[in-house]
């Protein structure tokens, strides 16, 4: 059974660790096989620890628990039920962007760095183009368009180095006077 | 927590020559005279001092910046640190504190007389969406009451 509890501090404080022991334990009780994630909150702290399990009619969610409520929730007793939080309208009229994923991943895995290999497969142009059609922007306050500013590097940053995922700044050749 | 021998200037001047050499390696030196003695020590002021050439005026006042530094004794065996900030206050920690104080009987800063636990404030722990929260001995604690705190601290 697949199941997500976040492990930030607000989590850890409000003690998710005792609450994934009661869990791993009942689950054992039970021959359930756990499959317990250890992800970020979503924010909603007054309901944390907030564990989420996935189910024939998908992800349901439960909180704020404590280690006692372990045995309710996997007999599905539970009155701390909540449904999907994803459908929790705090949750659902917010658009997230950076922390779409935040609640769903464990932070700490080691990144797949997929998106560093499709840069570099798509090649710089491309990389250019789909930035232009961001919008993203730098944080310099100027507001410039990231993509102007990478259009602006030297090419020859970008020949010397085809298979570079962003365009960087252009390394110069070593100067003879250069000390 | 802290281990606590006591001060040696022959592991002072040990400690102080690993970082002397560092780039910025004044917090981390301090960071390891503390945890060899507990805190640090007047005498492992004069010894830093030397060692980054530096005054002793200037290695005091980077310690004793931080509010972790401890420059007068080592702390004790359990530290535990009670959120004085607004969102926690907003949400009791006033009368927590009050209580905690009263069960200890400390002040702010105090060590209990059997070495026990040291109270100190802190000034948020970044869990103010559930106060009134404290750290003990480097772990966060949210939520808490009386009966939680009780059940955490027990002189």
């Amino acid at each position: 059974m697949r199941a997500r509890l976040p492990k930030d501090a607000a989590a850890l404080a409000l003690g998710a660790d005792a609450v994934a022991a009661a869990l791993t334990k009942a689950a054992a009780k039970r021959g359930i096989a756990l499959d317990l994630v250890r992800t970020g909150s979503r924010g909603l702290v007054w309901l944390e620890p907030l564990l989420e399990i996935e189910t024939g009619g998908g992800w349901r969610s439960f909180g704020p628990l404590v280690p006692g409520d372990a045995d309710a929730v996997l007999d599905g007793t539970s009155p701390k039920a909540l449904g999907d939080i994803e459908e929790y309208p705090w949750l659902k009229r917010q658009t997230r962007l950076i922390f779409a994923r935040c609640g769903t991943i464990d932070p700490a895995l080691p990144p797949s760095f997929a998106g560093l290999k499709r840069a570099r497969e798509i090649g710089p142009s491309a990389v250019l183009e789909e930035v232009t059609k961001s919008g993203l922007r730098g944080r310099g306050g100027a507001g410039f368009r990231q993509a102007s500013s990478g259009r602006a590097r030297p090419r020859r940053a970008r020949r010397g180095n085809t298979s570079s995922a962003t365009p960087t700044r252009a390394t110069a050749a070593p100067s003879p006077t250069a000390c | 927590m802290a281990s606590s021998a006591p001060f040696d200037i022959d592991i002072a001047r040990g400690i102080v020559s690993r970082f002397a050499g560092m780039p910025g390696g004044l917090l981390p030196a301090l960071h390891e005279i503390q945890k060899s003695f507990g805190h640090v020590p007047r005498a492992a002021l004069k010894v830093l001092a030397a060692g980054f050439n530096i005054t002793e005026a200037e290695t005091y006042g980077v310690a004793s910046f931080y509010h972790d530094f401890r420059l007068d004794r080592p702390a004790g065996r359990h530290v535990l640190k009670l959120c004085r900030a607004e969102a926690c206050q907003a949400v009791g920690a006033g009368a927590l504190a009050a209580h905690v104080k009263e069960k200890l009987k400390l002040d702010w800063g105090g060590t209990t007389a059997d070495g026990e636990w040291t109270l100190e404030p802190v000034f948020c722990l970044g869990l103010c969406a559930c106060g009134p929260s404290a750290m003990i001995d480097g772990e966060v604690h949210a939520r808490l009451d009386d009966a939680a705190i009780d059940a955490l601290v027990r002189p």
